[in-house]
């Protein structure tokens, strides 16, 4: 069921009911089984992979527990008896037994997902270029959120290992972390101490009028951000996407920028709604954006978009990368050979390239993937670092003030052109497809308007019909839209408390423009192809 | 407590009542119009609707072919017949029992012409998304309406959902909105008949074709319906066949058959195109349409059967 159908919103409606008939102590039994309902739904079949993964974790977390209490044992008991050598060697060897069980998670999640999502493209990729009849794992289904829980578990399995948490004793508990139907689609990436906790919590207020209020208007908003700009402002960007040889310039240009508004709205309306569906439930999910455009450089784009998955891979793999023995060693060694500074910046510059590399596989096996969310952020993160000290000789011969408003604004929107330009291969089927459709910026006179206007005036032209002028002017108001809300967010205003304390007309305003807003720009009905949410295909 | 409950009905009703005035209004922005040349449906029905009770001598109902043929401007201005197209594009009969449900409601003709054009037409057309749209977007909610749609689309939900509320069907025309949709010019002293000026000439000779047609059970019933309904608001019904150049003899005598079987009023104005004076290069717009000069002459030989 798509989260945008009648079906979810009384699939939501019910679980809403029961959880709230519940006692409190059960209240994670009703979670799991809606998760379990909701999960079916979309994949009958994947569960059973989901569920081994979760009790592999599980039983996984619970012996690294045994080995953790038998250190603390042991350490206590032998602490003042034995030497420090032979207790380095003693946690060393705790520690081995414990690292045991983390590899044992990760080998059967990354092996679990590899074999799912990459070895199939990957084989047909070797069997297309060297001629081989590898096996391309066609009937291997792709279960649902299989990018999301399986990092989810690796995380959970490691923070028990670092002590964050103890070891989960209730197998259930783990499934519910993998499986839960507010994340199991697009994330965000939860850990464990932020929400099993809040699920399991015996002494939760009860729902408030006012929460509800709060709730239903994040929900509502998610919607219109999904179903009137996003679904909307993708059917252009997918006209021009699709068929970029019938368009040149303004036209390209039009189809780029819309595809970045349809990202965008697309998955932060996506996370406005399953956010707002946790505040019915009490619960605080993780916030996955954070006014990405008003971002100043690449580095901090990153930590305003698709916050937990950057978070995920700081704390599991980049971090762990720069203070292991291997990554330690390299730099050792560079720093004898080249000096103290490049010891110090050549592991980190690897580091981030295998970070940047893994997310953009995270993303997909294709190299549109890996290159425009990967290797390209790598480059611009690289480049801005190498060059921080000309610019900032730059920025002081012209006097130009960080705070300065104007320059944040010039900095926001260099980020964005960068992030367009990068999307551009990551909306196309392939690379080439990609370096064609910006090839067509300059194909003819940039600035003609009739180029843009082919949009709508091409008979084969999915927008054939449509008036231009109101399409320019909704997607004007949109943005504009969006960028208020936002501004508001980056200046702590509280949007939906200042509403909801201002009298009952204006409040019947807000309410009406958000139903309308829905009926009438709504993408749904006959004329609509229900749309999958993006970050869905991940 | 009382208080607040009713403070929260009062903000609750204030609320539902701009929702259903804003509602009509988008409502009626968003649905197509149907105002100009061969399709005006829209126009017809608003122009019905703006009329005084009891205000139509002579109904005329029926699909396209009856509002081009029928000039009911000219058999009121000249003739002193308040005479009324209440008609769209593709309508089966079907629909114009629904048509004249609705008619009744607010009118109380002493005649009834029913245009039987459709009476051959495939049963699936009737839910062609077009025709569903010519003939019920523009018309008021109401029971008939429901039930009409109901019963045309075999009781899919969809459908009656769709064309009574019709904002959730046309809802995506935003995108498309043109001065139209705001506010159309359209005479409404032409009484539902759309004037077509373009010419092309037919050929009247497949009239002669005789191969008998045998009317379909799902036509035949809504004839009986519309005869009944007349029947017991004291109306007259005759059925009626307009001039075309795609009509046959065959065509004529399968209705014929039916109407006697009936015993049902039925006239094939192609039996008198010779004393219309229909001529087959100038008063055509095609094969299914006479143009406004044809309509000129057929409703003014139409007047002797009206008075």
């Amino acid at each position: 069921m798509s989260i945008t159908s009648f079906q979810f919103l009384a699939f939501v409606l019910i679980t809403f009911i029961v959880y709230n008939v519940f006692p409190q102590k059960h209240k994670w039994v009703v979670l799991l089984a809606a998760s379990a309902v909701f999960y079916i739904s979309f994949s009958p079949w994947g569960i059973l992979f989901l569920i081994a993964t979760a009790l592999i974790a599980f039983f996984s977390a619970k012996q690294i527990q045994k080995v953790k209490d038998a250190e603390s044992a042991w350490m206590s008991e032998n602490k003042r008896k034995v030497d420090k050598e032979t207790r380095k060697a003693k946690k060393d060897a705790f520690k081995k037994q414990r690292n045991l069980w983390v590899v044992l998670t990760v080998a059967v999640s990354i092996g679990t997902l590899f074999m799912c999502k990459y070895y199939g493209a990957l084989a047909g990729s070797v069997n297309h270029v060297w001629g081989t009849a590898f096996w391309t794992a066609e009937n291997i289904i792709l279960p649902l959120g299989i990018s999301y829980y399986s990092l989810q578990l690796i995380g959970y399995v490691i923070d028990v290992s670092r002590d964050i948490i103890p070891a989960e004793k209730n197998p259930l508990k783990v499934v519910l972390y993998g499986i839960f139907f507010l994340s199991i689609m697009q994330g965000p990436f939860n850990r464990y101490n932020d929400l099993m906790p809040q699920i399991c919590e015996q002494d939760r207020p009860k729902l408030s009028y006012q929460r509800l209020k709060l709730a239903v208007l994040k929900i509502a908003w998610g919607y219109v951000k999904k179903m009137c700009i996003a679904d909307q402002v993708g059917r252009i960007a997918g006209e021009v996407f699709s068929n970029y040889n019938n368009y040149s310039g303004l036209a390209v240009l039009l189809g780029i920028f819309c595809f970045a508004v349809q990202l965008y709205a697309d998955f932060s309306g996506y996370m406005d709604i399953v956010l707002g569906i946790g505040e019915l439930f009490g619960l605080k999910l993780q916030e996955n954006f954070r006014q990405p455009f008003f971002a100043r450089n690449i580095s901090e784009f990153w930590r305003r978009w698709h916050i937990s998955l950057g978070l995920w891979l700081q704390d599991y793999v980049f971090y762990p990368l720069l203070k292991s023995g291997a990554f330690k060693k390299l730099g050792k060694s560079i720093t004898n050979k080249m000096g103290k500074e490049a010891g110090r910046r050549i592991p980190t510059y690897l580091g981030m390239l295998i970070l940047w590399t893994l997310i953009g596989t995270w993303h997909g096996a294709g190299f549109n993937y890996i290159f425009s969310v990967g290797l390209l952020q790598f480059l611009y993160v690289f480049i801005a670092d190498i060059t921080m000290p000309l610019s900032e000789k730059v920025k002081k011969k012209l006097h130009i003030k960080e705070s300065n408003i104007f320059w944040h604004i010039f900095q926001s929107l260099r980020c964005t052109a960068l992030m367009m330009f990068a999307w551009v291969f990551f909306n196309s089927k392939t690379f080439m497809d990609a370096v064609r459709l910006l090839g067509r910026l300059f194909c003819s006179n940039f600035l003609s308007l009739s180029n843009l206007m082919w949009i709508f005036y091409s008979p084969e032209s999915t927008m054939n019909g449509q008036t231009e002028l109101i399409w320019l002017g909704f997607i004007l108001c949109a943005v504009i839209i969006l960028l208020i809300v936002d501004f508001c967010h980056e200046r702590n205003i509280a949007i939906r408390k200042g509403l909801m304390s201002k009298i009952y007309p204006i409040r019947m305003i807000l309410y009406l423009a958000l139903v309308f807003a829905l009926l009438v720009f709504g993408a749904y009905g006959d004329d609509y192809v229900a749309g999958n949410f993006i970050y869905f295909e991940f | 407590m009382i208080k607040k409950t009713a403070l929260f009905a009062l903000k609750f009703i204030s609320f539902l009542i701009v929702f259903a005035v804003l509602f009509g209004i988008f409502q009626r922005i968003l649905i197509p119009k149907y105002v100009e040349g061969s399709t005006i449906s829209t126009a017809s029905t608003d122009t019905f609707y703006s009329l005084e009770k009891n205000s139509i001598d002579v109904l005329f109902l029926g699909p396209s072919q009856l509002f081009c043929s029928v000039n009911a401007k000219l058999l009121n201005e000249k003739y002193g017949i308040k005479a009324f197209d209440f008609a769209a594009s593709a309508q089966n009969l079907k629909t114009t029992v629904y048509y004249l449900k609705e008619a009744l409601k607010t009118q109380k003709p002493r005649l009834v012409m029913v245009e039987i054009s459709s009476i051959y037409w495939e049963k699936q057309s009737y839910t062609e998304e077009q025709n569903l749209a010519w003939n019920y977007t523009a018309n008021n909610i109401s029971k008939e309406k429901i039930n009409s749609l109901y019963e045309i689309s075999d009781g899919d939900l969809s459908t009656v959902f769709n064309y009574s509320i019709p904002l959730i069907k046309f809802h995506s025309r935003w995108g498309q909105l043109n001065k139209n949709d705001f506010h159309y010019e359209y005479d409404k002293s032409l009484l539902g008949y759309a004037p077509i000026d373009k010419t092309n000439p037919v050929s009247l000779n497949g009239f002669e074709n005789t191969e008998k047609q045998v009317v379909p059970d799902y036509s035949a019933e809504p004839i009986k319906e519309l005869a009944e309904l007349c029947s017991e608001n004291g109306v007259e019904i005759v059925f009626f066949k307009s001039p075309v150049a795609a009509w046959t003899k065959g065509d004529s005598e399968g209705v014929k058959t039916i109407m006697k079987q009936f015993d049902f009023t039925f006239i094939d104005f192609n039996d008198f195109n010779d004393e219309i004076g229909l001529d087959e290069k100038k008063d055509f717009f095609n094969k299914s349409h006479l143009n406004s000069s044809g309509a000129f002459k057929f409703s003014k030989y139409l007047v002797q059967f009206l008075k």
